[in-house]
């Protein structure tokens, strides 16, 4: 028996909408707000994402799932967005969970991908009540953009059978206020160089309790992944997952290896 | 736009989590349109197509619900396949039809209608096609990229290629003889090497065969029993023959649209004469892609799918 809620919520103007998990039993009054990953990989990834909130709360915990402007059922255009408006869409679900929810003591926050990167960015802005779960956060924002921007070639080349415009030029385009269409997705140049200027590198957080998943074919720590969590004080785990975010064959509907470094780590923390 | 998230339960008691998407003018079509997902991509479908398809319909006077099937998206159940190939298939089967006439006898209760037009991406199509087999209130299709064959993670995709896929892919591999990237996946066992093989066969036969033999034997022609969907032909006649409207849309660069041509009009070509125009529409937009990524493609797939919708669903609710 399930208790799922499909809401919206936010600011009348432009509705979020969310899915919100409360426990049946055992409720430890701590919950979490989930943020999703970027473009299409929040489509690949959605029943792992659906499968661990589900997991959470047979912990006990609380889960908002939400849907950012411009995606899923949620209001607005994806071509309007920038990492502020990503940022601030998970600061109105953390409220919207606080102030609904009035008997949860800690809110925390588990990210997903680039959903791992702004939820990283919001414990810098402000103190996070309850634990932070990061799944493989992007550090290097301008290779991510490059490597999304790669994905219109791969279409140029399979619809026109050659690439017409290179990356250069299709950051020319935007600079000239046009959209590069990627998968569907409109891309306008705020966007583009807001997530380009994601650097976690040098990220420091003083309060809060972390917890990094780095996600790889080995289970090798790579040093950007060693760095950041000395950088936050988190705990660092590795995990061998293949990279369902994206399409593969297998179909994924859950990820064990990632789902068990977080309930492990939680399960320490109590 | 009126949007209201909904729970309703499926025949098995699990919950199917959707939009009800409603017109807010004195508009209102007699028919309602369900929109069904396309493999594991929910009820939004990539890049939120169900959404852009979805705020235009719903403009145009139509009552719509975007929903979940069991084991995807928000939905409960779950789903067991490991492989993705073999999911698609379960689908391709009619996996999803219950939950689809779930949705309607939900619909036909919450909001009063009882015509129905199922639309859909490739899965949801096919869903689509094979769930108005067992209703006869769905009065309409309108599948985008609908499969005409069944995948599966043990068939053999190079074996059953199409001639328009295979002349397609010859020419990819012709244009990248001379990228040493390809090369070296050619050499670290990357390609699909079984592919290669059936293109070179298929040219070398050609050149073997004496132009009389290939002038009276059809060059094109495939092994169209290996990988299609048998369920595909009987549900699209049993549709035509009770006078409800299907519109088919492919993309031009999707090999669904020379799956469809090869392994079901030139089979069924004069059966489907007397149906064409009327009660079959088909069109294929140009160059798109499966997904219909680009705004121009979509706004070509939207444009027809208004016209055929004012041509056969335009009455308003009484």
């Amino acid at each position: 028996m399930l208790n799922e809620t499909p809401l919206y919520f936010g600011d009348d103007e432009e509705q979020l909408f969310g899915v919100l998990h409360i426990p049946v039993k055992n409720n430890l009054n701590c919950g979490f707000v989930f943020c999703h990953p970027f473009a299409e990989e929040k489509l690949w990834a959605h029943r792992v994402y659906v499968s661990f909130a589900r997991t959470l709360v047979e912990m006990g915990y609380t889960v908002l799932r939400f849907d950012h402007r411009g995606y899923g059922d949620s209001d607005g255009a994806f071509s309007e967005l920038n990492v502020q408006t990503y940022i601030s869409d998970i600061k109105v679900a953390i409220s919207y969970l606080h102030n609904s929810q009035q008997n949860l003591e800690s809110v925390g926050l588990f990210g997903y991908r680039l959903g791992a990167s702004f939820a990283l960015n919001v414990s810098q802005q402000q103190v996070v009540s309850g634990p932070v779960i990061l799944w493989d956060p992007i550090i290097d924002g301008d290779r991510y953009m490059q490597e999304f921007l790669r994905s219109h070639l791969s279409t140029q080349l399979a619809v026109y059978g050659e690439v017409k415009e290179n990356r250069e030029q299709l950051v020319e385009n935007m600079n000239k206020g046009e959209y590069v269409n990627v998968e569907g997705y409109d891309l306008a140049i705020n966007q583009f160089n807001s997530i380009s200027a994601v650097n976690l590198k040098n990220t420091t957080i003083n309060k809060g309790r972390f917890l990094i998943v780095q996600v790889g074919r080995t289970e090798k720590p790579k040093k950007q992944s060693v760095d950041l969590s000395e950088s936050i004080n988190a705990q660092l785990e590795c995990v061998v997952e293949e990279p369902f975010w994206r399409e593969i064959k297998q179909f994924y509907y859950q990820a064990n290896n990632l789902s068990t470094a977080a309930v492990n780590w939680l399960g320490s923390e109590k | 736009m009126k949007k209201t998230p909904v729970t309703f339960k499926n025949k098995n008691g699990l919950t199917l989590h959707g939009i009800l998407e409603q017109p807010v003018n004195d508009l209102d079509k007699s028919t309602a349109i369900l929109f069904l997902s396309p493999g594991i991509k929910m009820r939004v479908a990539p890049h939120q197509l169900y959404n852009k398809m979805s705020r235009h319909f719903v403009g145009l006077g139509y009552t719509v619900l975007r929903f979940d099937f069991y084991g995807l998206g928000d939905s409960e159940g779950e789903v067991t396949e490991m492989m993705l190939a073999d999911l698609y298939r379960s689908i391709q089967e009619g996996r999803y039809v219950d939950d689809t006439l779930s949705a309607i006898e939900w619909l036909s209760k919450e909001v009063n209608k009882n015509k129905f037009l199922l639309t859909g991406l490739c899965g949801g199509a096919i869903t689509g096609l094979l769930s108005a087999e067992k209703d006869d209130r769905i009065n309409g299709l309108l599948g985008l990229g609908i499969p005409v064959i069944l995948d599966g993670s043990k068939v053999d995709a190079a074996k059953n290629l199409t001639a328009g896929h295979m002349n397609r892919l010859q020419k990819g591999y012709v244009r990248k003889i001379f990228d040493p990237k390809s090369w070296m996946r050619l050499l670290t066992f990357q390609s699909d090497y079984r592919i290669i093989f059936n293109i070179l066969k298929k040219n070398i036969r050609k050149r073997l065969v004496s132009p009389e033999a290939t002038a009276s034997a059809d060059i094109n022609r495939v092994d169209i029993n290996d990988n299609t969907n048998p369920l595909f032909a009987p549900a699209v006649f049993k549709m035509l023959e009770r006078d409800a409207k299907i519109n088919f849309i492919f993309s031009g660069s999707d090999r669904l649209d020379w799956e469809y041509e090869e392994k079901f009009v030139s089979l069924y070509k004069n059966k489907l004469n007397q149906y064409e125009g009327e009660a079959l529409s088909v069109c294929t937009i140009d160059d798109a892609n499966h997904i219909l990524s680009l705004p121009k493609w979509q706004n070509e797939m939207i444009e027809i799918s208004t016209s055929w919708l004012s041509k056969n669903f335009n009455d308003n609710q009484v």
